[in-house]
């Protein structure tokens, strides 16, 4: 595991000195987990992260998500139900490879968010969430970089249970830059 | 790494998973009635519901963490003369004859909307939710697993037929 972490660090040797700010948007697939009254759906979000000293960053984030339908057969009619739709916006914390520059960046993230779950008939869910995962970032010289990452995020709900959901993302930052 | 360290960050583990709620899951089950509910003013009928019958249930009706929608989907006839909304109504008896008894020992979980004589009302898992009532009640029933249902009219004569399914929707785990 030392070794991997190190190759990681050795590959993006020329941009740890970079401090930086950048300003994206991505998109991407919300994967419910573990949940049977809702479908896969997408979402959509902007962010802005902040890498005071190169190892380290926090970033704010907005999100709008959509759940797909879900469905039960009942007596041989199949039942639908509006997956309804999901804000969120939050903060985290990235270490890893987190500054600026050109080159491949590798980070682990974690944050917390407010989160809405908005549907027809139900009473909204407005919950506190966690969030972990790792992402991946390769920043060309013009300052653009494309990013992928994978997030899965938890949501404890009143009655002592949790909503999860798996969340893919891709997206484009631009790097302002710091020095 | 040693024992204590070990034991601590599994025990850390363990304290976040069951705070959090990590180890739980949200499905859905579905209580099939077999007959019609057929009822009229002068004669009811009721359907004694047993969420045991299903293997889903039965396996997780100890881990229920929050019982969170309930929907009652199919189809609501009225055969009577006037326009009425059928009603189901919870109670945990099923020596109930009148509608007045219906209405004075139980509780309203559902009213549809008002259904022309001889028309007929087909209720998806969406409107299904929209049409429950007294919903900490209905809770109640389903975390205990056996109550009884009545299919009623609104009004003083009705005669209603239902062909109703139940879906309810669980959080449970650890």
């Amino acid at each position: 595991m030392k070794k991997v972490l190190l190759f990681v660090l050795i590959l993006s040797a020329p941009v740890w000195a970079q401090k930086d700010i950048s300003v994206g948007a991505f998109g991407g697939f919300n994967l419910p987990i573990l949940q049977s009254d809702a479908g896969a759906g997408s979402d959509f979000g902007v962010k802005a992260k902040f890498s005071p000293i190169p190892m380290l960053a926090a970033a704010a984030f907005f999100e709008s998500r959509t759940f797909g339908e879900a469905s039960k057969e009942v007596g041989g009619v199949e039942h639908t139900i509006d997956g309804g739709n999901v804000t969120s916006f939050g903060v985290e914390g990235l270490i890893g490879n987190t500054g600026g520059g050109s080159g491949p960046h590798f980070y682990f993230f974690a944050g917390i968010s407010s989160y809405k779950w908005t549907r027809d008939y139900w009473e909204d869910l407005t919950e506190v969430g966690f969030h972990i995962g790792p992402g991946f970032e390769m920043v060309f010289p013009a300052k653009i970089g494309l990013e992928l990452r994978a997030k899965l995020e938890i949501v404890p709900t009143d009655g002592g249970g949790s909503r999860k959901n798996g969340i893919i993302l891709v997206g484009a930052n631009y790097h302002i830059g710091l020095m | 790494m040693n024992i204590k360290t070990l034991a601590l960050t599994a025990l850390l583990i363990a304290a976040f998973i069951v705070a959090c709620g990590i180890a739980t899951g949200t499905f859905t089950i579905v209580y099939e009635i077999d007959d019609t509910i057929s009822s009229t003013q002068a004669d009811l009928q009721y359907e004694a519901v047993d969420l045991n019958t299903i293997e889903d249930y039965q396996e997780h009706q100890d881990l229920i963490q929050s019982v969170d929608h309930i929907a009652i989907v199919g189809t609501v006839l009225n055969y009577g003369n006037t326009p009425v909304s059928g009603e189901v109504w919870l109670a945990y008896t099923d020596t109930l004859d009148t509608p007045a008894e219906v209405r004075s020992v139980g509780t309203r979980v559902f009213v549809s909307p008002v259904i022309p004589p001889g028309g007929s009302l087909e209720i998806d898992w969406q409107d299904g939710l929209s049409y429950i009532e007294n919903f900490s009640e209905i809770q109640d029933a389903v975390e205990l697993g056996q109550f009884v249902i009545y299919g009623l009219g609104d009004s003083q004569f009705f005669y209603v037929v239902m062909d109703i399914d139940i879906i309810v929707t669980l959080t449970a785990g650890y």
